[in-house]
Order: structure tokens, then C-alpha cells, then sequence
């Protein structure tokens, strides 16, 4: 086939993929867009940053995490538009965007060319949508990591192409502008290791040292300054329990290794299994207790289910590769294993959902071979092992399809929550900052959106439907 | 095998647009809670964000209302404000709700509501009322009377 056909064929799959998620992905962007910015964070957050002078983010001592871009970027707003309504305007505006960016460059960088790639790419971006890692970063206005997910795709993209002088510098830039939002752009550093050392197209040995570099002199700068943290940071996970802070501290303080390993495993469980969730095992207690919630049994055992079809195509990919070049699909398989690692070590203060967020592109276009690769086994199988494997690849489909849709239910009632937190609590934060000045003007300011009920108006499924679609 | 695998996508593709676009409006079950159809009986039921839509359409949160209720009245019709309702209910959320859109806590309506709270050993909804060191925590309380039973009987018209 002529490279012109080719493409033409690509460019039509590519429409007819976006085409049908379209609902998913204008659902979720409008949810968001909705979404009314929560007291609890946005106030405090405001008055820190709008009236900071802006090389007090760079200072890694003050704070136990470093965003420097992430309120740089609130800073930069306010000095730009001198108004607070122009400032939550374009950080939405920026948040909206990331998440629209991740999911059409998730699917052009997919770019399928037959039927079966492009039922598998639909598949892929319910895989995408519907992972913890991807629905708990959907909350206005903590998109740390939501710039980072983008930001890593097209890091990956660039490593696959053929090599250009400016991949280089802009796949370091890319690295520490994810960074410079949020720790997990580290991730960035052993994608690019792992496209060096399988080979990629894009990937130079003077890129891969630069990356490397600069992720060697940020950790060593945020070491430096790691006298000031606390053992634990937040609330943490452990098995059946949750523990504050402060309680870890007393019972791991002396060797805090052991549970930050622990929270290390628990994000990387999560990422493959929905399972613990923040260390937790919420869902496994719930079913010794005897509660079962549709939801949660769809959540473990289509990520379970998945989790083994992706090792499946992985180990097989790996294994055809003996005595070869690595071939684009062993190379992601491994990439994909490190960054979920990667993922895991950085959560190693404590477990959350959102950690496993960067890692969950590279998970959902795993996903999407695996499919693949299932699909064209089942087409040279017998007819009922034919008819088989594709009514498990629809049953698995029609899961994370139901996630999916959860996950725009999720952003409702966290908007919904948020709404909630205004009515509640705008008396009880007066009181408290009422010598505040600058923190009760913003409050202020901010009230009318928090306090508009259209900002928040979740729809009332069916009890039914709820409980497979997770309406908590 | 392809129109399996794609068919879940499809299909939630048509029900997400469907209900986006209004064409689909989920019924909620028989037993989902129906929305409140009064300011008094939201903030009874903790229906927080509808007492909130009351108040946001118009009606003032410093007026009394008209409320009978089994238990909190003795199936008594009485005028009562809609803070001292929410006292009575023992709704945390509502109170702060209250206090949030101004009520005015030194009328005569809402004077007596940590008091009320108090007797009924409400702490939680003490603490909101005193929290700013107003009107609440200055007023002195008078006897219970032990007629009045329920308690909410004691403050009201």
C-alpha cells in the first residue's frame, strides 16, 4: 500500500475513533468545565500564590512538594489579567484542555488502520478513561498531573518517530516542564531510557544523558532539602486500616522503609488491579463484610482481567523478540513496566489513586495491543474458541465502558461535593480568617461560582445503574 | 470480532450522548429520597443543597415558617425559624448553611438556637453557633420548662 493511502486510511480510522468517543470525551470536558472551584483548596491556594513573589515557588525548603509551574501558573494569570473571575477562567481553560489533549493524542498516536485496530482503540480509551489514575486526577483545580499525562505521550511519540536535532532539546524541555507541575514527570526520565535501550527511532544517547541529568540534579536537590519533611506526609493505607500521619509516624517512624514500600506496591496494585485504593483495601473489606457493591467487583476483576491479557501480549511480544531487535511493541511493553514502577516509587510517602496517573497512558496503550493482539489469535482460532474469546473481549470492553461512564458520574459529584463545601462551609472559613483580609476577598470573590447550584447538577441515575457505575 | 469489541464503546457512546443531550433523562428508583418540597421539610430531611435552592429563589431564611412534625413538635402546627428547625433536626449541615447565607442569629426567632442545641446536647451545633464569638455565645439562656416536650415547643411562637 502507497504511503498516501496509508495515511488517508489512518486519518479516517483516527476520525471514526474520535468520532465515537466523542460523547466520552465532551462529557468529561463538561463536567470539568462545570466543576465550581472547591473552598477547601482554591482559596488558601490563592492567597499564597497570587501575592508571592514568584521565586518563592523555586525554593524547594519552604514546602514538602515542589510545583513551582503549577503556581507560577496561578501567579502568571493574576499578573497578566489583574482579575480573579480571568484567572479561574483560563486555569480551567488550561485544565480542560490537558485532559482534551491527552485523549485525542491518545488516540491519534494509536492512529489504527484496520477494523480490528479500531475496535481496539475504542477499547483502549475506555481503558484510559475509566483507571483510577485518570479519574482522580479529574479535579478542578489540582492538574499537576493532568499536564504531565499529555506531556508524556508526546514525549513517548517523539521517541518513536525517526530522529530530528530539536527531539532532543524539546523532550528534555517537555521533561521539566512536567516536572516543574509535579514530581510523577519523572516518569519522563525511564520512558526515555527505556526507548533508548530498546532502540527507539528518536532516542539519542545525548538526550537520554540529558534527561538523566537533569532527573539526577532534581532529585539531588529535593534530597538536599528532605530534612524538612515530615515521615509521612498525609493519611496513609495499610491493609484494613487507614492511619493519620501522625499515628504512621509513631508506629513506622523508627523505619519507615517497610511502609514505604508498602505505599510504593499499593499505587502499583492500584495502577494494575483497582485494588487497594490510598493503601486500603476498601474493596476486599467490603466483601468480607459481606457488601457487594457491583462497581467494586467490576473495578478488581476487569483490571485483573486485563492486567493478565496485557502481561500475556507482553511476555509473548518479549519472548518473539529473543535474538532480535526490539520490536515497537516490546519496546512499549517495557516502558511500560518501568514507568508503572516508576510510579510506585514516587507514591513511596503515601498511596493514591491519582500517583498512578502518568502511568496509565502507557497501561491503556498496553491495552490496546493486548487487544489487538487477542483479537487476531481468536481470528485464527477454531469457531467456538472464535466465538469465545470475543464474547470475553466484549464482556471486558463493556466493563471499562461502564467505568468509563463512571468516571463522568465521578466528575459530577465531585463538582457536586464541591457546591456542597460552599453552602456548608463559607460561614465557618469567615469566621476563621476574618483577620485575613486578602484570604476573605478571594473567598469572597469566589463564593458566586461555588454557590451557583448549576455549577454542580449530577444526574440522578437509576440505584440500579449507580451501583455499577460507582455513584458514591 | 471487531464489532464485538467495539460494540460496548458504541453503545456507550449512545447513551452518553443521549443523556447529554437530554434526549435520555434517567428515572430515578422508587426509593431514591424525592427532592423536598419545602424549605422546612429540607432542612428536616438534611436535604441541604435544596434548603439552599429555597433560599437562593427568594425565600428569607430569617422568617418563620409554618411546621408540624411527629416528634419535633408533638404533631404541633407551629411557626418556627428555620434555624431553630435546624437545631432541632440536629442538621450540622444546615445550620452552617444557614449562617452562611446571614441569617441573623440576635432576632428573636434565632436567639435561643444554641440554647436549644445545648439542651438538647447538641455540642457539634453549639460549637458552629459560638464559633465566631457572636451573638450566640453572649445570650443567656433561660430554664427549661418542663412542659415542653419536645424542647423546640419552648422557642418558638
Amino acid at each position: 500500500m502507497d504511503p498516501r493511502t496509508l495515511r488517508r486510511r489512518e486519518y479516517s480510522w483516527f476520525a471514526a475513533i474520535l468520532g465515537i468517543s466523542s460523547p466520552l470525551v465532551l462529557s468529561v470536558c463538561g463536567a470539568l468545565w462545570r466543576s465550581p472551584y472547591p473552598i477547601s483548596e482554591t482559596v488558601s491556594l490563592l492567597t499564597d500564590d497570587l501575592f508571592a513573589s514568584p521565586l518563592s515557588f523555586f525554593d524547594s525548603t519552604t514546602r514538602s512538594w515542589y510545583r513551582p509551574l503549577f503556581h507560577l501558573t496561578w501567579w502568571g494569570f493574576w499578573r497578566a489579567t489583574g482579575s480573579l473571575d480571568a484567572v479561574l477562567f483560563w486555569f480551567t481553560c488550561v485544565e480542560v484542555t490537558a485532559v482534551a489533549l491527552l485523549l485525542v493524542l491518545f488516540m491519534w498516536h494509536l492512529r489504527p488502520r484496520t477494523l480490528i485496530e479500531g475496535a481496539a482503540a475504542t477499547f483502549a480509551v475506555a481503558v484510559l478513561a475509566g483507571t483510577p489514575g485518570f479519574r482522580e486526577n479529574l479535579e478542578i483545580p489540582m492538574l499537576m498531573t493532568l499536564v504531565g499525562m499529555p506531556l508524556a505521550l508526546i514525549v513517548w511519540m517523539l521517541l518513536q518517530r525517526d530522529h530530528r536535532p530539536w527531539h532532543g532539546p524539546a523532550i528534555v524541555v517537555l521533561m521539566l516542564i512536567a516536572v516543574g507541575f509535579k514530581e510523577q514527570g519523572l516518569i519522563i526520565a525511564p520512558l526515555v531510557v527505556a526507548a533508548w535501550w530498546t532502540g527507539a527511532p528518536g532516542a539519542r544517547r545525548g538526550t537520554t544523558a540529558a534527561v538523566v541529568a537533569a532527573a539526577t540534579v532534581y532529585l539531588a536537590m529535593r534530597l538536599a532539602t528532605s530534612g524538612s519533611w515530615a515521615t509521612f506526609e498525609q493519611d496513609v493505607g495499610l491493609g484494613f486500616e487507614r492511619l493519620s500521619a501522625r499515628e504512621a509516624s509513631e508506629r513506622f517512624g523508627a523505619a519507615p522503609l517497610w511502609m514505604y514500600l508498602y505505599n510504593a506496591a499499593s499505587t502499583i496494585a492500584n495502577i494494575l488491579f483497582s485494588e487497594p485504593t490510598d493503601g486500603r483495601f476498601g474493596i476486599l473489606w467490603n466483601l468480607s463484610q459481606g457488601e457487594f457493591n457491583a462497581w467494586e467487583i467490576n473495578h478488581v476483576l476487569s483490571s485483573t482481567v486485563l492486567t493478565g491479557l496485557v502481561s500475556w501480549w507482553g511476555l509473548r511480544a518479549l519472548k518473539d523478540d529473543i535474538g532480535r531487535p526490539w520490536s515497537a511493541q516490546s519496546r512499549l511493553f517495557i516502558a511500560a513496566v518501568l514507568v508503572i514502577a516508576a510510579s510506585g516509587a514516587l507514591g513511596f510517602n503515601y498511596s493514591r489513586d491519582r500517583l498512578g496517573g502518568m502511568a496509565v497512558v502507557f497501561y491503556a496503550i498496553a491495552a490496546y495491543f493486548a487487544v489487538r493482539a487477542a483479537a487476531d489469535l481468536a481470528l485464527r482460532a477454531s469457531r467456538p474458541g472464535m466465538i469465545a474469546a470475543g464474547m470475553a473481549l466484549l464482556l471486558l470492553g463493556g466493563a471499562w465502558q461502564i467505568r468509563a461512564i463512571g468516571t463522568v458520574h465521578d466528575v459530577r459529584l465531585k463538582a457536586a461535593r464541591a457546591h456542597r463545601e460552599w453552602i456548608t462551609d463559607l460561614h465557618e472559613r469567615r469566621t476563621d480568617f476574618a483577620r485575613e483580609s486578602n484570604y476573605l476577598q478571594i473567598l469572597e470573590a469566589l463564593s458566586e461560582q461555588g454557590l451557583d447550584p448549576a455549577s454542580a447538577q449530577p444526574i440522578r441515575y437509576p440505584r440500579w445503574l449507580r451501583a455499577w457505575i460507582g455513584g458514591r | 470480532m471487531a464489532c464485538l469489541i467495539a460494540t460496548p464503546a458504541i453503545a456507550g457512546a449512545l447513551v452518553i450522548g443521549a443523556i447529554e443531550s437530554g434526549l435520555l433523562r434517567p428515572a430515578p428508583s422508587d426509593d431514591d429520597e424525592p427532592p423536598a418540597a419545602s424549605l422546612a421539610t429540607a432542612i428536616v430531611e438534611g436535604q441541604v443543597e435544596r434548603a439552599y435552592a429555597f433560599i437562593r429563589a427568594g425565600q428569607d431564611p430569617n422568617q418563620p415558617i409554618e411546621f408540624q412534625h411527629p416528634d419535633l413538635t408533638g404533631d404541633r402546627q407551629v411557626m418556627v425559624s428555620p434555624l431553630l428547625l435546624a437545631v432541632a433536626s440536629h442538621s450540622d449541615n444546615a445550620v452552617s448553611m444557614l449562617l452562611s447565607v446571614g441569617v441573623r442569629r440576635d432576632l428573636a426567632n434565632n436567639r435561643f438556637a444554641a440554647c436549644l442545641a445545648t439542651q438538647l446536647g447538641y455540642e457539634d451545633i453549639v460549637q458552629i453557633l459560638v464559633r465566631d464569638d457572636g451573638p450566640a455565645s453572649k445570650v443567656e439562656c433561660p430554664q427549661p420548662e418542663r412542659e415542653f416536650v419536645p424542647p423546640l415547643l419552648a422557642f418558638v411562637e
